[in-house]
């Protein structure tokens, strides 16, 4: 398990949740929606949702980085959509380097 | 077997309160350490922050799961959003979603970063965990104030 995949796959699956629950309470549905839920099978499907999410998060990281690596850049072999996550990558690696003109 | 509603209402209660205490505590501790003089630290600072982004993550996915568990507890008596306390949800979810969404950017620079390469960018790793840190304090004034106010 790598802390790239991790926090993706737990980032995804808690804004996804997140921005619905903000949505569905800004309409005033949520309590309406939540009393017919029970509780065990709520977090059940959280904790699917989680567990499907790091799986697909570690199989997208494999199929787009060749050679397949979570901290390496993604450039070889990187499908269409890779350019953006390894410039961003560029750039945090470059952001916290002691040659960074910001320090 | 029949469970005790309350019980796990409780219990999930206790679970949130945990995890909000491992992420802010985790935060505090990585921002103390980082205002610490001398840059020889550096790679320690590094190595507690890289430890700390897997319990963030972890905790930030344990807290939504029980956050929607809490607001369950509620039911159909859950007040609406146009209330005081209806506002004041709304701003807090609003936050967390913030925080969660700043916090990838965060938890991306600090594993890109190397024990070696940190050098002065320990200025940057301070800046990221004060603003986790001030992040986490406004969702916790909130969350007192739906609790108790």
């Amino acid at each position: 398990m790598k802390l790239v995949t991790w926090s993706l796959a737990t980032f995804h699956a808690t804004a996804f949740v997140l921005a619905i629950v903000l949505f569905v309470y800004s309409r005033d549905a949520l309590g309406a929606g939540l009393s017919g839920l029970n509780t065990f099978v709520g977090l059940g499907l959280f904790v699917a949702l989680w567990g499907t999410t790091y799986v697909t998060t570690s199989r997208a990281k494999v199929l787009t980085c060749s050679p397949p690596s979570v901290t390496g850049p993604c450039t070889r072999g990187a499908p269409r959509g890779v350019a953006p996550r390894t410039a961003w990558r560029s750039w945090a690696s470059s952001a916290l380097s002691p040659s960074s003109p910001q320090f | 077997m029949e469970v005790d509603p309350h019980l796990v209402h409780v219990a999930i209660r206790w679970v949130h309160v945990a995890a909000m205490a491992t992420a802010f505590g985790g935060a505090v501790t990585v921002f103390a350490l980082s205002i610490r003089p001398g840059t020889d630290s550096a790679g320690a600072v590094l190595g507690v922050a890289v430890r700390y982004e897997w319990l963030f993550w972890a905790a930030a996915g344990v807290l939504a799961m029980t956050g929607i568990g809490n607001l369950a507890a509620f039911g159909a008596g859950l007040l609406g959003p146009s209330t005081n306390w209806g506002t004041t949800l709304l701003l807090k979810l609003g936050s967390v979603l913030t925080l969660v969404v700043l916090s990838l950017p965060r938890t991306l620079a600090v594993a890109r970063t190397s024990a070696t390469s940190i050098g002065t960018g320990l200025i940057a790793l301070r800046n990221l965990y004060a603003a986790t840190t001030a992040a986490f304090a406004v969702i916790l004034a909130f969350a007192i104030w739906l609790a108790h106010g």
